[in-house]
């Protein structure tokens, strides 16, 4: 859009620059004036039916909705006159006529809209004094979705989503009036891969997480920026997570896209959002002999039995950019070979999901690492088995979660998982993405970095990890292969 | 005094409407250039019959002359304001006019499909327009080569299912295309972007009657009927409390008295006038002493109404304004579509408080409030549903403040009735 004029307009009595054309909505919050909206989201096409971003434009009779008016050279525009605050306030009320008011009950409380607009715009006592209408509520709408119509607003963002990203069409309004609601059409649930999505960009509490329903108060919840692991995309993600909760030993509470435009822009996939399960469950939390649990001592004295042997390091494409240079630096120094392990292909679709489910394989090719079998006497394995174990006789795992066959190991020991630590990835644009880590690493694992010293000051040699060298040196890796 | 559309009124067979001189602007307009018709219709001064009032040859010229998309043509016979019926009336007595009418907006316009959307109860209607655009198919002035031109144009009767909204332009065209009546955000325009996003017009039942008159006896002939910027006669559809209601065809600028009085015959049983509403529920209405106004778009306006659909709804002393507000509310929270806030949530508001005045169950406070509520709405909405509800809210209250308070007050209708 290059070739799009460049124009200058006034809002609040701020000149800013903008394309011409640009959403009056949009360009104001460019130059970080944020319009009050319900229904207008940057994904979608404007529907203009919340009535909520008003603004005044000198010269025009009347107020008109910032969504659905481009911007032309020299328009004044106000967004904060008192007429406005006044229109902002009544349709304020106008919603919360028909609204239930059960935020007490409400998951969506703290981050909702209506309740964050009525504070800072509207707070007063309601003039409603009639009947509420009845509407459909708990209706299950399929997957992990629940949909309340009290609470809806109809500003249509769920159905303009399944309209206009993901193509599938499943909701509709029905009845009219006052009586509208978002319904499914006769023989259809929102089965689709991106339904989480529609609780995201619901700006109340009318579409709620099955997963999530009841769990905790929003509030209560630390966010954590992230990168999802599950494909090569790299969607970026932000953590929710809970670890005072008295009455429940989860930690992470729930999982949300952070926007991107460039790689996940708004989204994130279910299986994304929904496979944080294995961060909390069934995770390897003290180091293991042949399936039974034992100590560091001992993991030690199993690691100086490789001195002086043939050892294969099966690296994995879950591991970060920093881990998977050090440990190179580490099998450079004793000579050992490198191999890489990971999840096996899978499905990939039109919209992020891509075949490759290894958040890192593009890092571990940039390192020139590749996927091979080896028949050396000891393999070092992490996260996922090679095709073939059998040829060697010393087999040491570095692994997060429990999985069949364990007790075929000699040495186990417990990993963090990405929650657990930081460090990057690179996804399959050859984007270096950051993930933070949100989580203390469960009972005694390690992240692989940490393993990897461990290993290295066993063996005698003096490698320390340093997150920030390794990301220096793998940089520099990064940049050749940029040529 | 000539009239326009009335004298044809019987000629309900072709055999009849052309013995009456019918089809002659048609073949009129085909012997001239398309501009030349849209410059004689532009003459005429001829401004939209449903309601809002804009001149027709303008909105014509608004629709690209060279496209690459067809072009449609809607006759908008989705009469739904309350208290109108002048368009029902032209359809069942001189179906032929629309006809006619439509052969000469689609030639100025270069269309060559034409849909007549008609309101889903008038089936009786429906039937008799699909016999005259049978009887036209066969006399040749439907179909191809109209008149031996190199013009074609089909009609198509598509029934409504009942909203009101539909007939809303953009509503109109999204329940055409088989959508939900939602009415569309506009810009754009139909003239360019209407239905299936083709260039569109939308013509009320009305105006499209108006057009073989102008072509054949002129366009300023058919100006000077009426008034400054108001050309031509209207049809007014009176009903209430009057002995003679019915439609009645009166020029431009006509006095709202002379309707009532003259033709309508007064208010019945001698009583006196309380209020009229003079264009349909949704302008504002007019208290007796305000009955002494012209008839035409811009006066109207100066008075505080609008002209409207034309529907004039007479009001005796007998009228209970509390069942009046009841009964103007109730509708329009009834019709709104439900996309936009304001309307979907203040429509509904106002009546459930005007249905509690009217029980006796009214609090002091709700006439300011249903104020408060009605001027949020205004102005606000998608579409001019929402400044249909609000206006004639706002007009009653301010006009009855006094007789709603005594409603309120009492908790029971003020109005003495034998």
């Amino acid at each position: 859009m290059s070739n799009r004029k460049r124009i200058k307009i006034t809002i609040d009595g701020k000149e800013i620059e903008t394309y011409e054309g640009t959403l009056i909505i949009k360009a104001a919050e460019d130059a970080g004036i944020y319009i009050p909206r319900l229904c207008y989201h940057e994904a979608l096409k404007p529907d203009g039916n919340c009535r909520m971003c008003f603004v005044e434009i000198e010269g025009l009779r009347k107020p008109v909705p910032s969504c659905l008016t481009p911007a032309k050279e020299g328009m004044v525009i106000r967004t904060d006159t008192d007429a406005l605050k006044k229109h902002r306030s009544s349709i304020l009320e106008m919603i919360l006529t028909t609204h239930p008011m059960d935020c007490p009950i409400c998951d969506q409380a703290g981050e909702c809209a209506l309740q964050d607009y009525y504070f800072q715009y509207d707070l007063k006592e309601s003039r409603w004094r009639e009947k509420k209408e009845k509407k459909p509520k708990r209706v299950h709408w399929g997957k992990n979705l629940i949909y309340d119509a009290a609470r809806c607003i109809i500003c249509k963002r769920c159905v303009r989503f399944l309209d206009e990203i993901t193509g599938t069409q499943e909701l509709g309004v029905f009845e009219r009036g006052i009586h509208s609601y978002i319904g499914l059409f006769d023989g259809n649930r929102i089965e689709n891969d991106y339904s989480g999505n529609l609780v995201d960009i619901c700006p109340v509490g009318a579409i709620t997480d099955l997963d999530f329903r009841f769990k905790s108060r929003v509030w209560f919840l630390n966010r954590t920026p992230s990168i999802c692991p599950f494909c090569a995309r790299g969607c970026n993600i932000e953590i929710h997570t809970n670890t005072k909760n008295p009455f429940s030993s989860q930690r992470v509470y729930r999982i949300k896209p952070r926007k991107n435009l460039e790689v996940n822009k708004w989204w994130i996939c279910d299986e994304g959002r929904y496979s944080y399960e294995f961060i909390d469950s069934d995770r390897i939390e003290y180091p293991m002999a042949r399936g039974k649990k034992t100590s560091w001592d001992s993991v030690r004295q199993e690691i100086l039995k490789i001195v002086g042997k043939d050892v294969r390091l099966y690296v994995s494409a879950w591991m970060s950019n920093e881990e998977l240079t050090y440990w190179m630096q580490i099998a450079k120094t004793f000579d050992w070979k490198l191999s890489l392990v990971g999840k096996p292909r899978g499905k990939g679709d039109e919209i992020l999901k891509l075949p490759d489910k290894n958040p890192n394989r593009k890092g571990a090719e940039i390192l020139g690492i590749r996927e091979e079998i080896g028949h050396e006497e000891v393999a070092v394995v992490f996260h996922f088995l090679p095709v073939s174990l059998e040829r060697h006789k010393i087999k040491i795992g570095i692994f997060t979660n429990k999985f069949e066959g364990m007790d075929k190991f000699d040495i186990i020991i417990p990993a963090a998982v990405f929650a657990e630590k930081e460090g990057s990835w690179t996804n399959f644009q050859g984007k270096v993405q950051n993930f933070q880590k949100a989580l203390e690493p469960i009972g005694e694992a390690k992240s692989e970095g940490e393993i990897g010293e461990f290993l290295a000051n066993t063996l005698g040699l003096d490698l320390q990890w340093e997150i920030g060298k390794y990301r220096e040196e793998f940089e520099k890796e990064l940049r050749k292969w940029n040529g | 005094m000539s009239l326009v559309i009335t004298p044809w009124f019987g000629a309900v067979k072709i055999g009849d409407y052309i013995k009456r001189r019918g089809y002659e602007g048609a073949k009129k307009a085909l012997s001239i250039k398309p501009e030349d018709v849209i410059e004689e219709v532009k003459k005429s001064n001829l401004r939209g019959r449903g309601g809002a009032g804009f001149p027709t040859g303008l909105k014509w010229s608004f629709v690209p002359r060279e496209t690459d998309k067809p072009k449609y043509l809607c006759v908008n016979a989705d009469e739904g304001e309350p208290g109108t019926f002048k368009d029902r009336y032209i359809i069942e007595n001189a179906p032929h006019l629309i006809i006619e009418g439509a052969v000469i907006a689609s030639w100025a316009v270069g269309i060559h499909r034409a849909y007549v959307y008609i309101r889903g109860e008038y089936l009786k209607f429906a039937l008799i327009l699909e016999k005259a655009i049978e009887e036209a198919y066969q006399r040749g002035f439907l179909g191809k080569n109209i008149f031996g031109k190199d013009f074609s144009l089909d009609i198509y009767i598509h029934r409504g299912a009942g909203a009101y909204v539909c007939g809303e332009e953009t509503a109109l065209i999204e329940s055409l295309e088989g959508k939900r009546g939602n009415p569309r955000v506009r810009p754009p325009f139909p003239a360019t972007n209407g239905l299936y996003d083709c260039p569109t017009v939308v013509n009320n039942v009305e105006t499209i009657a108006c057009l073989p008159y102008i072509l054949r006896e002129g366009g300023e002939n058919f100006a000077s009927l009426g008034v400054e910027k108001n050309g031509g006669t209207k049809l007014f559809a009176v009903s209430g409390h009057v002995k003679d209601p019915g439609v009645y065809e009166l020029p431009m600028g006509s006095s709202l008295r002379e309707l009532i009085y003259n033709y309508a015959g007064g208010v019945r049983g001698n009583r006196r006038l309380k209020a009229v509403i003079p264009g349909g529920s949704s302008s504002s209405i007019l208290m007796a002493d305000e009955i002494d106004v012209s008839l035409d778009y811009d006066s109207m306006i100066k008075a505080g109404t609008m002209l409207g659909s034309g529907a004039v709804i007479v009001l005796d002393e007998t009228a209970c304004m509390a069942e009046v507000l009841r009964v103007i509310t109730r509708f329009y929270a009834h019709e709104s579509c439900g996309q936009c806030t304001p309307c979907r949530q203040g429509t509904s508001w106002m009546a459930k408080i005007a249905e509690r005045i009217a029980i006796g169950k009214g609090k002091k406070g709700d006439i300011d409030l249903l104020l408060d509520i009605a001027h949020s709405i205004m102005g606000k909405t998608i579409c001019p549903l929402g400044d249909a509800a609000a206006m004639p809210v706002i007009a009653i209250c301010d006009k009855f403040r006094s007789e709603l308070e005594e409603q309120i007050r009492e908790r029971r209708c003020p109005i003495e009735r034998e």
